[in-house]
């Protein structure tokens, strides 16, 4: 594959924005829970 | 027909209430997440592998796969908070103030990644990561805006003045959209032409095509998984004085975990 580099970059970029995305949706929504417990 | 049409806006009138809206969003979420990661892993396999190479851009038009639909949600989830300001300012709906204020953060993360991964393309393609181009410009505008929406949200500590200020702003920015849309059209730029629109055929054949609107399937389902997954978070931190919420965290805190589909609805 020509550019293989450019495109798995590409790819792993958008993976990783959106495994933080909803990483940081699940952390807050259970943050909320622990601080509420405490 | 009177009836029927009576039904359907009581149905989205109960939608608007947070209560009832928190219990949509929490049945929802786990499909529209799920069906958003067969899409994407359809679409990406379809991409790299299915798709015939470009004659002109070889292997590396295989990145606007992910520019596109990075591209599209960023212009799209800006014109969804403009649309929630508008319902926010004139109805006063709650919903709308928080879905713009969970979509601010999404759209800015869209709007970032269509930025990188343009200029990731860029660099082979046109020989520069960046060019001073209409549309490269006004899509950068268009990021600084979503950090200005974030930045007065989090600068004006009075949540209705906050929600107030934050609406108008995002209806102010909202002439940033068809500047970028048209962009391409009304100067002469280094960047391609709409390969589709509404109004014509497609300039790409079906194999080319089926994965880029997976992908923007996939996009889509992803952004408003996400929607609905820090709405349900949003509400619950402005409404913990409702009784419904209070019965959520009694709930969670007598079971030890978060409460993600249990609400009872009186």
């Amino acid at each position: 594959m020509q550019y293989a580099e450019y495109i798995w970059g590409c790819y792993f970029l958008t993976a990783g924005f959106m495994g933080l995305q909803i990483w940081l949706a699940y952390y807050d929504h259970q943050r909320l829970f622990q601080r509420h417990d405490q | 027909m009177r009836n029927m049409l009576k039904h359907c806006i009581k149905t989205l009138i109960s939608f608007a209430s947070p209560k009832y809206f928190y219990v949509l969003a929490s049945r929802l979420y786990p499909w529209m997440l799920c069906f958003s990661f067969i899409c994407l892993s359809i679409g990406t396999y379809a991409a790299l592998y299915l798709a015939p190479s470009d004659f002109q851009q070889g292997d590396a038009f295989r990145i606007l796969y992910v520019h596109v639909p990075s591209a599209f949600l960023s212009l799209g989830i800006y014109t969804i908070i403009a649309i929630c300001a508008c319902l926010y300012l004139v109805w006063k709906v709650k919903i709308a103030d928080i879905i713009a204020t969970c979509s601010a953060s999404i759209g800015a993360t869209f709007t970032l990644l269509a930025l990188t991964t343009g200029a990731i393309w860029g660099k082979p393609m046109w020989g520069a990561w960046w060019v001073w181009d209409a549309r490269l410009t006004s899509e950068l505008i268009l990021f600084f805006l979503y950090l200005g929406y974030l930045c007065l949200r989090s600068a004006v500590s009075s949540p209705r003045l906050s929600a107030k200020v934050c609406s108008i702003f995002a209806l102010m920015g909202l002439i940033d959209i068809p500047i970028i849309h048209f962009s391409v059209k009304w100067w002469n730029t280094l960047h391609q032409g709409p390969t589709i629109s509404r109004w014509a055929k497609p300039a790409m054949p079906w194999s080319m095509l089926w994965p880029l609107l997976t992908m923007l399937l996939g996009f889509g389902l992803f952004y408003i998984s996400l929607v609905f997954m820090r709405s349900r978070t949003e509400l619950i931190r402005r409404e913990r004085q409702a009784q419904w919420v209070r019965v959520i965290l009694k709930e969670s805190s007598s079971c030890n975990m978060p409460n993600t589909y249990g609400v009872v609805i009186s």
